[in-house]
């Protein structure tokens, strides 16, 4: 399991990546992990009261939460594509954009693409 | 639920541009002039002073691939373009009207993304006007705005309800008469923007039916548009790929290669959209 830190929302900076599903005092989902802080995000979490997200810790330097953010984009990437039919062109799409994003977290001096 | 009729009123009022001040709508009516001067037309702009600082903002954000600080109105038009300066001033001003409803600020970024990522393909294919591409890519959704304005609580049902055998445009029909592709297109064309802007608003959800003259445009639009939604700065009320990426590419003749710089390209922005996005909303 990757590491992460409870942090106060209010003062969270904009891009921080919320790690951990949110949800309200009564166990609705609010957000799905993982996803962005963005002003309006921060607003709408707010006004339900919630007052603390989970982010990571980046000073573990954890390869296996760099692994696991990886994993998550492939995931989120595969269900926004889920409508398509499942034929050997619609399945090369996919790989191409997941191979993207692997290539620009490398990039990005994260971790070599796998 | 609304018949087209119904809906179709509701809009004629928008496009009348209502939403910007009396010495902006005197600087829209001097840029249509081809003897007015750039400077003129920014001393119009300079009497709203929200406006002249909002635009200045615009043109040195890092959504507009120029370098270099603008620091007055006249630079900032110069940077941006006339076509481009209307547009970021109809858009803004629209906006600020639906600031705060829940999926507005999603809608913006996603309109921020498509500019980028059109203004980027249009870049690979060495387009003529890659400033209207991307001025086509930030209007695209445009038509959603009214939908927020007269009933937003059908635009939450939707994001909070989200069908995922039913595309936006679909359920907007269904709900409103007209989808967003019709009502963009109706605003853009009463406020006297090009053909190039225009087309890709119309048919970016079926490029193939488009107007061959600007077929290319629509395409970038509707490949843009599949991109951001493809990594997430889609539609809240229909966050999923609908539609043929492959075709695309091939029809505009991109590469494999360039398509994955294209794809990585905008991974970096997406950064900068989230982190920067309102920096100028
Ligand atoms: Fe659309
Ligand atoms: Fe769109």
């Amino acid at each position: 399991m990757a590491r992460m830190m409870k942090v106060e929302l209010a003062t969270t900076e904009d891009g921080e990546m919320i790690v951990q599903d949110v949800h309200d005092m009564l166990g609705r989902l609010l957000v799905r992990a993982p996803r962005r802080i963005d002003p309006e995000l921060k607003r709408m979490l707010l006004a339900r009261g919630i007052q603390e997200v989970f982010i990571p810790d980046q000073s573990s330097g954890d390869a296996e939460y760099e692994r696991q953010i990886v994993e998550q984009e492939r995931d989120a990437i595969r269900k926004r594509f889920s409508r398509l039919q499942d034929t050997p062109d619609n399945k090369r799409i996919v790989e191409i954009f997941i191979r993207a994003f692997e290539v620009f977290h490398a990039e990005k001096g994260k971790i070599p693409p796998v | 639920m609304y018949s087209r009729d119904e809906f179709f009123l509701l809009i004629e009022d928008l496009s009348l541009l209502p939403a910007i001040s009396p010495s902006c709508r005197s600087a829209f009516d001097k840029m249509e002039d081809p003897e007015a001067s750039l400077i003129g037309i920014g001393h119009l702009i300079e009497e709203d002073p929200g406006l002249a600082s909002r635009l200045i903002k615009v043109a040195n954000s890092p959504f507009y691939p120029y370098s270099g600080k603008v620091g007055s109105v006249r630079e900032a038009l110069v940077r941006l373009g006339l076509e481009t300066t209307r547009g970021v001033i109809l858009t803004t001003s629209l906006f600020d009207r639906i600031r705060g409803e829940a999926g507005v600020y999603a809608l913006w970024q996603h309109s921020l993304a498509v500019s980028m990522i059109s203004r980027n393909i249009a870049g690979h294919l060495r387009m003529p006007y890659p400033d209207e591409v991307a001025l086509a890519g930030l209007l695209h959704d445009i038509g959603k705005i009214p939908y927020f304005m007269h009933d937003a609580s059908e635009m939450h049902r939707s994001i909070s309800d989200v069908d995922p055998g039913r595309p936006d445009y679909k359920r907007e029909k269904e709900a409103f008469g007209m989808d967003h592709m019709e009502i963009g297109e109706h605003l853009t064309i009463s406020w006297r923007f090009p053909s190039i802007v225009c087309a890709p608003i119309r048919w970016h959800h079926n490029p193939a039916k488009s107007p061959e003259a600007d077929r290319t445009v629509v395409r970038i639009v509707a490949l843009g548009d599949l991109i951001a939604s493809a990594y997430g700065l889609g539609h809240p009320e229909f966050p999923f790929v609908d539609g043929d990426i492959l075709q695309l590419t091939e029809e505009l003749n991109l590469l494999g290669a360039e398509v994955t710089s294209l794809l990585t390209d905008f991974l970096y922005d997406r950064d900068l959209i989230v982190q920067r996005s309102h920096d100028v909303f």
